[in-house]
C-alpha cells in the first residue's frame, strides 16, 4: 500500500505556472493597462519619454514587438506548466493539495518579480516599472513584493506537507 | 495528436518570419522610404536584445527542473531515511 504522496511534481508544475501567470500580470497590467514600461523602454534603449511624437510611435512599436516575444515566452512557460501539470495528476502518486498548489504559484509568481526584477530593472536596465526619476522605489518595490510572495508560497507548502495524506485510492 | 503539436508549434515559428511589424503604420517610413520600425528592431543589436528579453526564462526553467527532479545533496538524505524507515534498502522515489 502506498502511504506516501510526492509533492515535488505538482509544486514544480504549479511554480512554472506561477511564473507565467506572473509574467501576464506583468504584462497585462505595466505593460498595457498602465502603460508604465515596456520590454525596452528604458533611457538607453527606445523610451517613450521623448519629445518628438513620430519617435515616440516608433519606439512604442518597437516596444510592441518585444512586448510580443516576452508574452510568447510566457505563454509558453504557463503552456509547459500546464502540462506538467497534467503528467503530475497521472502519476500513482499524485498531490491534490489545495495549500501546496496556490503556495507553489504564490512562489513562482515572487520567483518571476525577483528575477525578472533583478536582471531586467537593475543589471541591465533594459526598463524599470516606471520610467520616471523615481523609479527605484518602484523598482526595489517590485522586487520586495516577489520576496513577499515567495516567503508567503514557502510557508503554505511547508504548512501543507505537514498535513497531507494520500488520496483514497491509493489508501 | 503528436503532429498537431508538431504543426501548431512549427506555424508559431514560422509567424514572425513572414509577418510585417508596420504594414499598419505607413508614416513610420523614414524620408528615404526605409522602414524605420523594422530598421529598429532587425539591426545587428537584435541577438544581444533577444538574449536580454530571454535571460530570466532559463533561470526559471532550472529552480522549476530542480524542484522536480531534486537536488543531489536531497536526494541522497531521502535515500536515508527511507532505508532508516523500513530497514530495507528499498529505492525511495
Amino acid at each position: 500500500m502506498n502511504n506516501r504522496v510526492n509533492r515535488r511534481p505538482l509544486i514544480a508544475a504549479a511554480t512554472l505556472l506561477g511564473v507565467g501567470m506572473g509574467g501576464f500580470i506583468d504584462g497585462i497590467v505595466f505593460h498595457q493597462i498602465l502603460q508604465w514600461h515596456n520590454m525596452l523602454s528604458g533611457s538607453g534603449y527606445y523610451p517613450k519619454t521623448v519629445d518628438d511624437p513620430l519617435t515616440v510611435i516608433r519606439n512604442m512599436q518597437i516596444n510592441m514587438f518585444w512586448d510580443g516575444l516576452f508574452h510568447a515566452v510566457t505563454w509558453t512557460s504557463t503552456a509547459i506548466g500546464l502540462a506538467l501539470l497534467w503528467r503530475a495528476m497521472q502519476r500513482p502518486d499524485p498531490s491534490h493539495s489545495t495549500q501546496t498548489f496556490v503556495g507553489s504559484m504564490a512562489l513562482g509568481w515572487g520567483l518571476f518579480n525577483v528575477v525578472e526584477g533583478f536582471i531586467d530593472h537593475h543589471i541591465l536596465h533594459i526598463h524599470h516599472v516606471t520610467e520616471a526619476p523615481n523609479h527605484l522605489v518602484w523598482d526595489i518595490g517590485f522586487i520586495f513584493f516577489g520576496m513577499v510572495l515567495i516567503g508567503l508560497g514557502l510557508s503554505f507548502i511547508s504548512k501543507a506537507g505537514r498535513v497531507e495524506t494520500p488520496p483514497m485510492a491509493a489508501r | 495528436m503528436k503532429r498537431f503539436i508538431h504543426a501548431v508549434v512549427a506555424s508559431a515559428a514560422i509567424l514572425p518570419a513572414i509577418a510585417s511589424t508596420a504594414d499598419a503604420c505607413p508614416f513610420c517610413h523614414g524620408k528615404n522610404g526605409v522602414n524605420e520600425v523594422n530598421a529598429g528592431i532587425f539591426n545587428d543589436k537584435f541577438l544581444p536584445t533577444l538574449l536580454a528579453v530571454l535571460a530570466p526564462f532559463p533561470l526559471f526553467l532550472g529552480v522549476v527542473a530542480a524542484i522536480h527532479f531534486g537536488f543531489p545533496v536531497r536526494k541522497n538524505l531521502e535515500i536515508v531515511e527511507a532505508q532508516n524507515e523500513r530497514g530495507t534498502n528499498e529505492q525511495p522515489r
